[in-house]
């Protein structure tokens, strides 16, 4: 496979994007542990929050997937298997991406 | 006895037994390790959250129900390790990356210093839950 | 291929014993691994006890001894006995060296002696090296320059270029840090690994070499360079205190700044 330059490049940029994100994962999974409905649902309903919780689930996802092929590329022999778990794991992470892009329109437009 | 050569054996390898484990290897397998547990758990337990708050309340009270007891405590502690740990060893890497920390005290000295961040951020969020 | 345990047939079995027996005090046993072609069966590990006070000061001296006198079937590599030609290196007490620039002394306990980890074994601590040399052929380790050589003289650098070769040229491809990897091991068929991704990083920065642009659209690719995860291993592992690690890095940015132009 050639050209790998640009793969790797996009994962770096994905994870630069993430360090300021997964401290606001951190800090919004304390704030609302043990949290009831309303006040989550508060909690989310600010638009920065909104914003953030789309952004670190999506580019989340993203830096996982790439993350979980390069983990089959390194560790998964032949043509096959690999391919087909590549396929799940796209599948999976894309899936995840819709339901928040779904969840996002709800939240901002919806209700 | 024949006079076929026999097949060659594969040298011993692995990390741990054959291999010793150093602060280089260690690190970066738990990593990926800590990697995988984000892909694998808490991806999947953040997007349904999520998505238990906006469209299911009920679901979304069982949840929080759930993560109050052991099991849940222990899955959003190893969720709050995992990004930590993953967090500071990733801004190490990005260093790496431009070029830089690579001389053999430094490696080591890096990976101290990521250790004791995880460790920071780890309390650090848990202090702000209390 | 990620293979957690060793195959079946490579698995270690215990093997000989071989005592001190002159009353020496100062003893040091080392477990050697063994393997035989002619006899083939499980790898095993015969325990030597060698008199410290009547042998040399490094690990390559303790072997030599071993088969000088106590066991001449042992078979490995060696040659300068002065860390220059390579051909020592294995598997001491867990990490990658040169025998000759290992000091007994500063290994405690048992001295455990393995080939360089996860190759094909010829015999005893003779790894198949031929994959890593044809590896080290695929970068066309020399220079490649398009333009006319200067009449009559070399192609001369200034001192500044010149010192972007120190820490590349002193490699002696021992194989010490490829063999320390773990990516190296578990993909060593297509990924480079770090000796010869230092050797082709050594062109890159050589200033009189003309084929940059080529080189890198060699090594840009998932499995050549991209195995690499900078684990680091290499550069604890190299027994000339070069990193190889580094070298990757500073490869990497050479093929992002590329593209960056390129855009």
């Amino acid at each position: 496979m050639s050209g790998t330059i640009e793969q790797w490049w996009m994962q770096r940029l994905s994870s630069l994007v993430l360090i300021p994100l997964s401290l606001w994962f951190l800090w919004a999974g304390a704030s609302l542990a043990g949290a009831d409905h309303a006040a989550a649902l508060a909690f989310m309903q600010h638009p920065l929050n909104a914003l953030a919780a789309v952004l670190m689930t999506t580019i989340g996802l993203y830096h996982a997937q790439a993350g979980i092929l390069t983990i089959v590329e390194d560790y998964v022999p032949g043509n096959a298997l690999p391919k087909f778990l590549m396929l799940i794991t796209r599948l999976g992470c894309g899936l995840g991406m819709l339901a928040v892009l779904g969840l996002a329109a709800k939240l901002l437009f919806g209700a | 006895m024949s006079s076929k050569p026999h097949q060659r054996p594969i040298s011993p390898y692995m990390l741990g037994p054959y291999y010793r484990f150093q602060i280089t290897s260690l690190l970066s397998i738990t990593s990926r390790l800590t990697g995988v547990y984000l892909t694998v758990v808490t991806a999947p337990l953040a997007i349904i959250w999520l998505l238990a708050l906006v469209f299911a309340p009920d679901v979304f009270v069982a949840m929080q129900g759930f993560l109050s007891g052991w099991v849940g405590k222990l899955l959003a502690f190893g969720t709050v390790f995992s990004v930590a740990y993953h967090l500071a060893n990733g801004v190490r890497h990005l260093a790496w990356d431009t070029g830089r920390f690579f001389s053999k005290p430094q490696i080591r000295q890096t990976g101290y210093l990521m250790l004791v961040a995880t460790a920071l951020i780890t309390v650090l969020t848990y202090w702000v839950a209390a | 291929m990620l293979q957690l345990r060793l195959p079946k047939e490579s698995r270690l079995k215990k093997g000989n014993d071989f005592p001190s027996t002159n009353g020496a005090t100062n003893v040091k046993t080392f477990r050697v691994y063994r393997w035989d072609p002619d006899t083939g069966g499980n790898p095993r590990i015969d325990s030597y006890e060698v008199d410290l006070d009547d042998c040399g000061p490094m690990v390559l001296d303790a072997i030599n001894k071993i088969k000088n006198e106590i066991d001449p079937t042992l078979t490995y590599r060696r040659s300068c006995r002065e860390g220059i030609c390579g051909s020592c290196a294995m598997n001491i007490d867990g990490v990658n060296g040169l025998a000759c620039t290992t000091a007994i002394a500063d290994l405690d306990n048992d001295v455990t002696i393995y080939p360089l980890p996860h190759m094909p074994v010829v015999k005893d601590l003779v790894p198949d090296m031929s994959g890593f040399y044809a590896q080290y052929a695929s970068i066309k380790p020399w220079l490649r320059a398009r333009s006319e050589a200067p009449e009559g003289r070399e192609r001369l650098q200034s001192h500044d270029e010149r010192e972007q070769l120190d820490g590349l040229y002193e490699c002696i491809l021992c194989a010490c840090c490829s063999t320390s990897c773990p990516s190296y091991w578990w993909n060593g068929d297509r990924y480079l690994g770090p000796a010869i991704l230092l050797q082709a990083y050594r062109w890159l920065a050589d200033t009189r070499d003309e084929d940059t642009d080529e080189r890198l659209d060699f090594l840009d690719d998932a499995f050549r360079l991209f195995r690499c995860h900078t684990i680091l291993n290499c550069t604890q592992a190299c027994p000339k205190g070069l990193n190889p690690g580094r070298a990757i890095a500073e490869t990497k940015k050479l093929l992002l700044e590329r593209k960056r132009k390129a855009a």
